[in-house]
């Protein structure tokens, strides 16, 4: 394979877990939750874009509708559960830790073990001076790039972007100001728990769905949004760039396992040397 | 009302710790008829009971060794790893080379505490998340070896025909070997868990920075907590290689320290009985009601949660907590009216001229600091006479508290010395510049919060005295004795000896304020520097501060450096005063003539009003 190949592989995977991840680094970010249910919700988005293609759905419209009712579910886990323990970090990941087993486990009695697959409207591969590129792949990055850019545009620029920007700088000045930290919430855990269900729906075409298809994402965004800073989107694109490029030329020219394990060294090491992210600054 | 005259039996009351006779002596019975009731479990019960009972020894092993770092406010997702490293480090000794069980035991918590200090001083560098991350991922690269270095590990396939401990023939009898090794690893934390090392442990979590400036070192004392843990899971790692008999890199997954951290947070942190609560709570559950398929794991999660719907802060701690209040047992909490000390009048008539002839203890020669573009401090001098009283004075963002910072060791000067008693403290770290005699307290009213008065005291006290390592982590820190007699000596000087046994949360305001210059006193300082110590304090309140301290500088000999913006309160007690404006000495000599300088009026109050 040749180095072309690997870098456009690990830029590929670089955006699919940035689009994982940016959810997960709003969540922290705005209202301090290590948001564990992360992974199921990317494992109900892939899982409900399959349902929804059974029934005749086209692909792309399933895509959308499962993630509009991942978003809903999402906001609900924090209206009934998380909520409770906003400002107790550690209490909050371990309930946050317990509903996802507990999702997992629930889901576990519903949906087929067996492998399934979704096909996707994008088929074929497109072959250019020897690289070689799925078109679902294309579109998953354009996808990707949109959501990524889209998000960015609205924390910076709608009401209720500033509102969460607002909360990250400062919660208490924040509510001074009329800023309400309990309607934001629902729609912060809406935004992220939709982001990784249409990460999970985006790549349910090129992956085969396995129950626990939601773990290694989940770790994997985990090791993102802490290498890139936490709370920064920037540094969560940059910081998913880097573990997709490590995790491509590994894979490639070593082994697929000590790829994920040499993406986390990678971390470590960039930790050492900056011990609060590439881009933090709390 | 107390006062500076108490005798030092009276004091040593406040000295015995919170859980009197009687209830100590039922708690121990508890744990004794516990430990008899389970003992009983393999003639009772089946072989499936046998079973889960060793493994929730194991699991109350892991929760209790896992806790100290949590008390320090680090989450560590490292522990099960660390379980792993022991559990392979005694398969390999004990199964390929032969060495004898109870030799293996031991040498695989050295291996796993290796192991722990190689990833422990880098990570350990970050906090928070940050950390969190650090030990995650070293687990998943700890998994990867196990797979992939196959020569050592076996790799997929794993290590089989790992022996049991000499002499142990059933799982009946290794169940009796699991539970004596869970009774002395408990035994061995409860021992810990009340040495001065515990005690600073809740001080880093409560606050790292007022720790560090008590004299302990951070670093080292988490470092410390994560070692020991390995150790001890290390050890439990080889008695489960030695109960299954095979191990692979499956046997442990990454939900293995996620379910230790559950099982302390469930159990509550604050108490030891916490973690053996929680691990016996999570690992027996299963038990109760032998589901087939993903029944155990919804119930157990359906547990969790609800339990932390009802005891937030966890089982033990909730349940201590309404015991006390049951009880009647609550300490006193003063009224935000009440007065802390009598005011008698202290004489001190002070001759600043009798200060300047004495030597300089604290020399600042020409320091600077600044932050990215803002120059805070701009080639700063001073020096302070042995007990003498300094006021700084400047207006926000003169650069008086990044001063205090640069003395202290919590930032480094850019340019320039400082010196203690002729030693230089510029490049020392705020745990050792406190040892050298320079304390300091916080303007934001810092204190360990969740500790009681007493022991905000205490620790002062004791960790800015050296302590050889071995008594540091095994005598009991709240015995009688000549440190205790101090602390409660400290209390009874700034007037919150009443209020020994009270969180240090629960104090009013004000109380707090003097909570952090007791603190700072108790370190035994030649120069405490008080960082606004009035400030938000009412008239009456600052009337009794003021005594507070006439009262310090006439017990002991130690000089003062104190900020203020109530000028009164400088006006009343330094024997002299610097003036600072953008980072830079305006003004310097008796409080009279710099409060009175025209450059210092203009600071102050804009240029109209020179």
């Amino acid at each position: 394979m040749t180095f072309v190949q690997v870098l456009v592989n690990g830029v590929v995977l670089g955006a699919f877990f940035a689009l994982m991840a940016v959810g997960l680094t709003l969540i922290f970010g705005v209202l301090r939750v290590i948001n564990f249910t992360h992974g199921v919700m990317f494992m109900l988005g892939a899982y409900g874009t399959w349902y929804a293609t059974e029934q005749g759905v086209p692909y792309l419209v399933a895509v959308l509708v499962s993630a509009l009712a991942v978003a809903a579910f999402s906001a609900l886990v924090e209206l009934l559960v998380l909520r409770r323990f906003r400002g107790m970090l550690i209490e909050g990941a371990v309930v946050a830790i317990a509903l996802a087993v507990l999702i997992q486990n629930l889901a576990n009695e519903v949906i087929p073990l067996s492998p399934k697959s979704v096909d996707t409207p994008f088929p074929g591969t497109v072959s250019m001076h020897g690289v070689v590129l799925g078109w679902h792949r294309i579109f998953l990055f354009g996808m990707a790039c949109v959501l990524i850019f889209g998000l960015a545009l609205f924390v910076r620029r709608s009401r209720t972007g500033r509102a969460m920007r607002a909360l990250q700088q400062n919660p208490y000045a924040a509510e001074l100001q009329g800023i309400r930290a309990d309607f934001v919430a629902p729609a912060v855990f809406a935004i992220g728990g939709g982001l990784a269900a249409l990460a999970g729906g985006l790549i349910a075409p090129v992956q085969q769905l396995l129950p626990g298809i939601g773990d290694a994402p989940l770790l994997a965004s985990f090791v993102v949004v802490v290498l890139g800073g936490l709370g920064s989107i920037g540094g969560t694109l940059v910081a998913a760039m880097m573990i997709g490029l490590t995790q491509s030329a590994a894979t490639t020219y070593w082994t697929g396992p000590a790829a994920v394990a040499l993406s986390f060294l990678l971390a470590i090491a960039v930790l050492v040397v900056r011990p609060k992210g590439l881009f933090g600054n709390e | 009302m107390s006062s500076s005259a108490v005798a030092p039996e009276d004091l040593s009351v406040h000295a015995t710790g919170r859980t009197p006779g009687l209830t100590r002596l039922l708690g121990y019975a508890a744990v004794v008829a516990v430990t008899v009731l389970v003992a009983t479990v393999p003639s009772l019960a089946g072989a499936y009971t046998n079973h889960i009972f060793i493994l929730a020894f194991l699991a109350v092993g892991l929760a209790v060794s896992y806790r100290p770092l949590l008390i320090a406010g680090q989450v560590s997702l490292a522990h099960g790893a660390f379980y792993a490293v022991g559990a392979y480090g005694f398969a390999i000794l004990a199964q390929k080379h032969g060495v004898s069980f109870w030799l293996a035991v031991p040498l695989a918590g050295v291996v796993a505490s290796v192991a722990s200090i190689v990833i422990g001083v880098p990570s350990l560098r970050t906090a928070g998340a940050y950390f969190f991350l650090c030990t995650f991922a070293f687990s998943v690269v700890i998994t990867s070896l196990f797979q992939n270095f196959t020569s050592l590990t076996g790799g997929f396939a794993g290590i089989s025909g790992i022996p049991y401990p000499p002499g142990i023939t059933t799982e009946a009898d290794f169940f009796y070997v699991a539970l004596a090794a869970c009774v002395v690893i408990v035994a061995i934390f409860v021992v810990l868990d009340r040495s001065l090392w515990g005690l600073e442990l809740h001080g880093v979590g409560a606050s790292p920075e007022l720790a560090e400036a008590v004299g302990v070192s951070r670093f080292a004392t988490l470092l410390r907590a994560f070692s020991v843990g390995a150790f001890f899971a290390g050890i439990l790692g080889s008695f489960y290689a030695s109960f299954t008999g095979f191990i692979a890199p499956q046997s442990f997954d990454l939900w293995l320290s996620v379910s230790i951290l559950t099982a302390v947070i469930v159990g509550g942190v604050r108490h030891i009985w916490g973690g053996v609560l929680g691990a016996a709570f999570v690992t027996l559950i299963p038990l109760l009601f032998h589901w087939k398929g993903s029944g155990d794991a919804i119930f157990g999660a359906v547990c969790v949660i609800v339990v932390m719907f009802v005891m937030r802060r966890g089982i033990a701690t909730e349940l201590a907590e309404l015991l006390s209040k049951a009880l009647h047992r609550a300490p006193a909490v003063p009224a935000q009216s009440q007065l802390w000390a009598t005011a008698e009048d202290i004489v001190d008539e002070r001759d600043p001229a009798v200060f300047a002839a004495r030597p300089v203890v604290l020399d600042v020669r020409d320091i600077a600091k600044s932050f990215g573009g803002v120059r805070a401090v701009r080639g700063v001098s001073f020096t302070v006479h042995e007990g003498e009283t300094l006021g700084l004075i400047g207006p926000n963002g003169s650069g008086k508290t990044t001063t205090f910072n640069l003395i202290s060791g919590f930032a480094r000067p850019d340019q320039g010395a400082v010196h203690l008693r002729g030693q230089s403290i510029s490049t020392a770290s705020p745990h050792h510049v406190v040892r050298l005699g320079l304390a300091r307290s916080f303007q934001a009213s810092a204190v360990f919060g969740h500790l009681s008065v007493f022991e905000n005291v205490l620790l002062a006290v004791r960790s800015s005295q050296p302590t050889n390592p071995v008594a540091r982590m095994t005598m009991p820190v709240r015995r009688r004795g000549k440190h205790t007699v101090r602390a409660a000596e400290v209390l009874a000087e700034v007037g919150l000896l009443d209020f020994a046994d009270t969180q240090a949360d629960a104090l009013p305001y004000g109380h707090k304020k003097v909570l952090g210059l007791a603190v700072g006193l108790a370190t035994n300082p030649a120069v405490l520097c008080l960082d606004e110590p009035a400030t938000g304090m009412t008239d009456v309140e600052i009337a009794h501060l003021t005594t507070v301290l006439r009262r310090v500088r006439a017990n002991h000999d130690v000089a003062l450096v104190i900020i203020e913006h109530r000028l009164a309160v400088i006006r009343e007690l330094c024997d002299r005063v610097v003036a600072l404006r953008s980072g830079e000495v305006i003004a310097e000599g008796s409080p009279r003539d710099v409060l009175e300088a025209p450059e210092v009026m203009t600071a102050f109050l804009g240029a109209s009003a020179a």
